[in-house]
């Protein structure tokens, strides 16, 4: 095709959405959003708004941010995650998809299609020259409204997620095949309206498709649908004329895994976001340790310093499984799995032991044995209860620290040995040895969880490795205990099964986007003007 | 319809003729489960040379606008054999080279009268530098230059219809095509546009015009065809059509029934009246009918000369088609 053909188009479709009202109110919106996003500064301990007029502490929010040891990261995400996924990939869609339905009938109007038709431009060219008109209303916004954010809280937070950036890639992919699909209805009924309903609706019904194909997929793996299938067979006995639970929960599942093969799963979008910052960031997991097979331990551990020294379920089951420090000075982290502890009430009642009853008892057993503990760090940021603290003897011994974590039946230990002045640096302010102070928080769960601190005047040591290992790690990631969402994100990959694959959610997706492109063509093709 | 280019080109008459249509036929179909039929082309033949203007007559529903969109290829299915530059019309090389006014048409109200003419411009494949070019002078023409950069939603209806005819000679085409080109222009514009298209059509470009202002065909068109449910009635010259003979009217002072009996001895289509008789008639049977007069005694109050418009011919032609 003649390049000044293609040229004329483009401009055109940039005509097209720059004078479109809606596009020009969504505009000033992402602006607004990113103009806050230079105003609000996320800093280590509190939130600045307006360049310090107003503060926000950490702790005035709820459990999520207040037990992160990284609050200022759970936060930004916390804010991207709700813009992006809710603002932006809810309503900016939806909105898009009316603003921009209109294109494709438009062309199609009399009056204007024998104009525009009788032009030497093939009609599948046009027909594209609209759909990606809508794909550039799209794209301009999202650019806009995700680079913006990523510049405000670089600049402004000193906080950068590369990653971030691959929410407006998902954003026009989602609209992308949206638009396929409005483009279809638009050829086929010529009317905006039509457009318009019948894409929300798809785009409401892929939503709803998707979610209850993994509540169903991670019932029936939990096991509850076996306990509904018990009970309907119970009510089968008794009335054996209707149609039973079990029968009618057959074909609700046939429905949901049909729809589900069959339409774009836009409702991945976010999923394929998340595991494309992942990819950004470089964090894969690299060590999971799988029982039954469902992890039980997980590990994204990143540059930390450390090598694995191999092993598996057996190994985290017996004497641990073991990281050292690759530096001069040594070290090494040693993760334990045990049957977690239990005891008798006064009732007579079996309970399980805490984290912080496991915490007191260990540290009573430490100062037993080696007299005072020196110092008791801040819980890094993790899923469940713990206790952590580091205990410096009598030169030479090692200093350590010991985190319990408490999941289920399981007791998890992550003990760090680091050499004396191995890793140390020092950390000025420190109060007077024998200082002991007692904090209750709750964690991400919910749960309360303990933190007992010691401080002490001596030297201390460098933790950032051992917080990052603790950060990447994840403890009996059991998926039965998740909600479904999380389940779903646990299981979505690019190298998963079929089901959860990414590649596969993307290609079923485009192959619907091109089926509609082809239906509209195939529509176009024998059109009357 | 035809499938290949060969075909075209196989029976394509090669002349001086740049649009040549043979049996050209169109059904529409309306209805998806009670199909309904609608012949809107029967059977047409045609044959048109460089370098003329071409009118195209006939009442609503004739099928004039359905030939042109044939052969500008805005209908993908017809019967027939139909030829635009010895190409078939879908072909784009052929559409490179047409201009087109659609009927109540509508331009993209984004854009500015100046997008317009870039834009659409370029979609013929023209480069921006050439249209850019042309586009000032063919603006100032047609009197829409000073509202060039305004957005066209703001353009009245007649500043529409003339960006409309801008837009279509932009890429100066070979064959234009425009139907009702003067619907909603004021006289002064309509009077611009008729000289731009003797212009035009001194300049060698071959102009069809679909117009149900007979008098401005009548005055702008070199040829005529006039078609009637799906089919042409006739095609010639204006002058073809209207024929050589002109009405004589004589208004008569007085006069009876045995003089207009008399009369009627002189030219052919009589007419009588009253006070008088009208008949086609040449200069010699003119002049015996006046001996006649004379010579019964009766007085000549009035000798008219009319000539037969096209209007009389086109609604003559499609009152007797209805018979």
């Amino acid at each position: 095709m003649n390049r000044n053909t293609i040229r004329a188009l483009l401009a055109d479709a940039r005509y097209q959405v720059f004078d479109n009202v809606v596009f020009r109110i969504l505009l000033v919106v992402a602006a607004l959003i990113v103009a806050l996003s230079f105003c609000v500064s996320f800093g280590q301990d509190q939130i600045s708004i307006f360049f310090g007029t107003w503060t926000l502490d950490y702790s005035d929010f709820g459990g999520l941010v207040r037990s992160s040891s990284d609050p200022r990261g759970t936060s930004v995400q916390v804010v991207q995650k709700a813009i992006i996924e809710l603002i932006a990939g809810t309503f900016g869609i939806m909105l898009c998809i009316a603003a921009t339905a209109f294109f494709t009938p438009r062309l199609l109007e009399k009056g204007s299609a024998d104009n525009i038709f009788s032009k030497p431009v093939g009609r599948f060219t046009l027909l594209l020259s609209r759909y990606f008109a809508g794909i550039f209303f799209v794209a301009v916004l999202s650019l806009l409204m995700v680079f913006g954010m990523q510049a405000g809280l670089s600049t402004m937070s000193d906080y950068n997620d590369w990653g971030f950036l691959w929410s407006a890639v998902t954003l026009v992919y989602t609209y992308a095949i949206l638009q396929a699909f409005s483009v279809m209805v638009a050829t086929i009924s010529r009317n905006s309206v039509a457009s318009i309903l019948l894409t929300m609706m798809l785009f409401m019904f892929t939503g709803c498709t998707n979610s209850a194909w993994v509540g169903l997929e991670w019932a029936r793996q939990s096991g509850m649908t076996d306990m509904i299938e018990e009970e309907s067979a119970g009510q089968e006995e008794k009335a054996s004329d209707d149609t039973s639970p079990a029968e009618a929960f057959d074909l609700m599942q046939s429905i949901v895994y049909v729809c589900r093969s069959v339409l774009p799963r836009t409702g991945d979008a976010d999923m394929l976001a998340r595991k494309l910052r992942r990819t950004i960031e470089g964090r894969p997991a690299d060590v999971v340790i799988k029982e039954d097979d469902k992890p039980v331990f997980n590990l994204i551990s990143g540059d930390t310093g450390l090598e694995f020294q191999g092993g598996g379920l057996a190994e985290l089951d017996g004497a641990g499984l073991v990281w050292k420090f690759t530096n001069e000075g040594g070290g090494s982290i040693r993760v334990t799995r045990e049957p977690r502890p239990t005891t008798t009430t006064s009732s007579g009642r079996e309970r399980k032991l805490s984290a912080r009853d496991l915490a007191r008892q260990l540290r009573e057993k430490v100062i037993a044995e080696h007299g005072q503990v020196a110092l008791l760090l801040a819980p890094p940021d993790h899923r469940g209860r713990r206790t952590d603290w580091r205990i410096a003897g009598d030169s030479p011994l090692p200093l350590r620290s010991h985190l319990i974590i408490t999941k289920g039946d399981y007791l998890f230990q992550v003990v760090s040995e680091l050499p004396a002045g191995a890793l140390a640096a020092d950390r000025e302010n420190l109060p007077d040895e024998g200082s002991v102070t007692v904090e209750t928080r709750e964690s991400e769960d919910g749960e309360e969880g303990e933190t007992v601190e010691v401080e002490t005047s001596s030297s201390v040591f460098d933790l950032d490795p051992v917080q990052d290992f603790l950060l990447g790690a994840s403890f009996a990631v059991d998926p039965s205990l998740a909600n479904a969402d999380q389940w779903y994100e646990s299981k979505f990959d690019w190298d998963a099964e079929w089901d959860f694959n990414a590649f596969v959610s993307i290609g079923t997706s485009l192959a619907f986007t091109l089926v509609m492109l082809a239906i509209s063509f195939w529509r176009l093709r024998r059109m009357d003007f | 319809m035809p499938r290949a280019n060969e075909r075209y080109a196989a029976t394509m008459v090669q002349s001086d003729s740049i649009l040549s249509v043979r049996d050209l036929r169109k059904t529409y179909t309306k209805g998806l489960i009670k199909r309904e039929r609608f012949e809107a082309l029967r059977g047409i033949d045609l044959e048109v040379g460089r370098g003329s203007v071409f009118g195209l007559l006939g009442p609503n529903g004739a099928g004039k606008t359905t030939l042109i969109k044939v052969l500008l290829g805005l209908l993908p299915s017809w019967k027939g054999n139909a030829q635009v530059f010895g190409m078939p019309p879908k072909d784009p090389n052929s559409r490179r080279r047409i201009g087109y006014l659609p009927e109540a048409h509508r331009m993209p109200e984004y854009l500015t009268g100046w997008q317009v003419m870039i834009l659409f411009g370029m979609m013929t494949g023209r480069s921006k530098a050439e249209i850019e070019e042309r586009a000032p002078a063919l603006m100032q023409r047609l009197g829409i230059w000073k509202d060039a950069h305004r957005k066209v939603r703001g353009y009245s209806k007649g500043m529409q219809q003339r960006l409309g005819l801008a837009q279509s000679l932009i890429h100066n085409p070979d064959l234009l095509f425009l139907d009702e080109p003067t619907d909603g222009v004021d006289p002064r514009g309509r009077k611009a546009i008729r000289v731009l298209i003797e212009e035009l059509r001194d300049q060698g470009m071959t102009i069809f015009i679909n117009s149900h202002l007979l008098q401005e065909v009548e005055m702008i068109c070199d040829r005529v065809v006039i078609m009637h449910q799906g089919q042409i009635l006739r095609q010639g010259t204006v002058d073809e059509l209207i024929g050589e003979a002109e009405r004589v009217n004589l208004v008569l002072d007085g006069g009876d029934e045995q003089l207009n009996a008399a009369l009627h001895a002189f030219g052919t289509a009589h007419r009588v009246e009253p006070r008088g008789i009208s008949a086609e008639m040449d200069d010699e049977q003119a002049n015996a009918a006046i001996d006649c007069i004379r010579a019964r005694g009766a007085k000549i109050r009035e000798i008219r000369r009319d000539r037969k418009t096209l209007e009389d011919v086109f609604i003559e032609l499609i009152e007797e088609d209805r018979q």
